[in-house]
């Protein structure tokens, strides 16, 4: 089976200064995981290189098979950038229409939108439970609910692979509980592959199957025991969050 | 209104002003929600460039504001695409570029009375032919505008979401930013090129404060244009004013009252909601 996603001694670094080096990961169809890790320590530039946003330095990464660079079927990917929350804060655009706007590649170029479009808005709208506020313009939902309109925006072009990064952020506690569960329940119940780039390690580690960690330009994988251990240490000794004796290098 | 119709001149500034109404809120709303509200600016300034130049070689002025416009409006594409987190650097740039550049092909231009009705514009000294430039150059807009409604959208909405979703980005910008161009070139003849930024800016910023959706947006963008352009055409006859910036103003003047006006109902809500806190104070 092709893997969604997979890297082959991959390296990056912007000008001279090395972000990362020799990562090796692949992510089977139906996979939940999450990249933990520092500020700075190259978890959205991880991302953009899967998005083909960015040219590796050194090795590949592959989409579906495919250089990322050179990758074409982008309906297939669904990407929630870090700034989802905030994105059109101040647009005059109703959820239904920001919504709408990501089934361009089912309405096509120069056509306009029927009714089966409208109905799969709805539909998207109902799974992150949004459809009572679709008339409403984004700008007076909380930040958690923006952040579900987007997700909405994302999961309604029906993609095979959703990329977050690091999702949580800007939003309360309560809609960032909701929106690993949907995940998860998304996750379990259609087999989307889902890989967040996520400060939230406590969440990632009950939800995930996968916990992958960028630290000092290498990425390591995560025992799930040894990360709830570590959890428990972090608890008792905040900062600093994980050790690199407790992460195991995938070959 | 009727009696203002009587002469030619008229039923041609009503029928380019209605038509300018239309058009620049459509390009306005994109402009201004992809926060580049300057480039109308920049652009209208750069006609002049192209006014003076076309004057000089004995070309219509507004084929030269034209040529210009597209030129300025390239130039502040290809830098935005250069440094995109400073787009509006490129703005200004442009725009320094086309005043300098205006003001010193205007030294050459003999008799300055036709260079000078670009600064505030002549819209009741429209000829037939900048009529029917008009006409031609609105149909055009209309159209794309129509046609690139959704992807225009999701442009303005985020670049990079579009783009991932398989909108062809560059393809679209390019075809708005000629669309601008010859839309601000037109325009800077009836209205003026110092004030035409204004027509693409204030009847959207009137539309945001009351609409509920996107295409209320653009609707209420265009409703507000043509109301504005109707009443300063009708009122600047006879109080013997520049149309152009008699319809600028009333638009401001518009503005004004409709964010005061939501000031005071926001206020009065919330004094209705709080009756007995009220008494108590």
């Amino acid at each position: 089976m092709t893997a969604v996603v997979q890297a082959e001694n991959l390296g990056f670094r912007y000008g001279d200064e090395p972000v990362f080096a020799r990562v090796d990961f692949s992510l089977a169809p139906g996979a939940f995981a999450a990249v933990i890790g520092a500020n700075g320590a190259g978890k959205s530039t991880l991302l953009r290189l899967m998005l083909g946003e960015l040219a590796p330095a050194a090795g590949s990464i592959r989409l579906f098979g495919c250089e990322a660079r050179r990758f074409r079927d982008w309906p297939k990917v669904g990407f929630l950038p870090q700034s989802a929350p905030v994105a059109g804060e101040n647009f005059p655009a109703t959820a239904e229409e920001i919504v709408m706007a990501n089934l361009f590649a089912s309405i096509g170029l120069l056509r306009f939108p029927r009714p089966k479009h409208k109905a799969r808005v709805r539909e998207a709208l109902r799974l992150v439970g949004m459809e009572k506020y679709s008339k409403r313009l984004i700008s007076r939902l909380s930040g958690g609910q923006r952040q579900r309109v987007m997700l909405a925006q994302v999961l309604v072009a029906e993609p095979e692979f959703l990329l977050l990064d690091e999702p949580t952020t800007g939003v309360d506690e309560a809609a960032a509980a909701a929106l690993f569960d949907l995940l998860t329940r998304l996750n379990r119940e259609t087999g989307l592959t889902v890989m967040m780039a996520t400060h939230d390690t406590e969440r990632a580690a009950a939800h995930v199957s996968r916990v992958l960690c960028l630290e000092n330009g290498s990425l390591l994988e995560l025992d799930k025991a040894q990360l709830d251990e570590e959890l428990r240490h972090k608890h008792k000794h905040p900062a600093p969050a994980l050790e690199l004796r407790d992460c195991l290098e995938i070959t | 209104m009727i009696a203002v119709l009587q002469y030619d001149f008229m039923r041609r500034a009503l029928v380019v002003g209605v038509l300018l109404a239309v058009i620049i809120p459509c390009v306005g709303v994109i402009v201004v929600l992809k926060r580049l509200s300057m480039i109308g600016d920049a652009l209208s300034h750069s006609s002049l460039a192209g006014v003076a130049a076309g004057l000089i070689m004995g070309v219509n002025p507004i084929l030269g504001a034209g040529a210009a416009c597209v030129a300025a409006a390239l130039a502040i594409e290809a830098v935005r695409k250069k440094i995109p987190r400073y787009s509006e650097m490129s703005i200004a740039v442009v725009m320094s570029a086309g005043i300098g550049l205006a003001g010193v092909l205007s030294g050459f231009v003999g008799g300055g009375a036709n260079f000078n009705s670009f600064l505030f514009g002549s819209i009741v000294a429209i000829s037939n032919f900048e009529m029917y430039l008009v006409i031609f150059v609105s149909a055009a807009v209309l159209i794309a505008f129509i046609l690139l409604y959704k992807e225009l959208f999701f442009i303005a909405l985020d670049e990079r979401a579009a783009r991932i979703a398989g909108v062809p980005v560059g393809a679209v910008n390019f075809i708005f930013t000629l669309l601008t161009a010859v839309t601000m070139s037109v325009a800077a003849r009836a209205v003026g090129a110092l004030i035409v930024s204004s027509m693409m800016v204030v009847p959207v910023a009137c539309a945001m404060q009351l609409s509920r959706s996107y295409k209320q947006t653009v609707v209420f963008s265009v409703a507000f244009a043509v109301v504005f352009t109707l009443f300063g055409l009708a009122f600047s006859y006879y109080a013997r004013l520049k149309p152009g910036a008699t319809i600028v103003l009333a638009g401001v003047l518009c503005l004004v009252v409709i964010i005061c006006g939501k000031r005071i109902w926001g206020k009065l809500r919330e004094r209705q909601r709080r009756p007995y806190e009220n008494e108590d104070a």
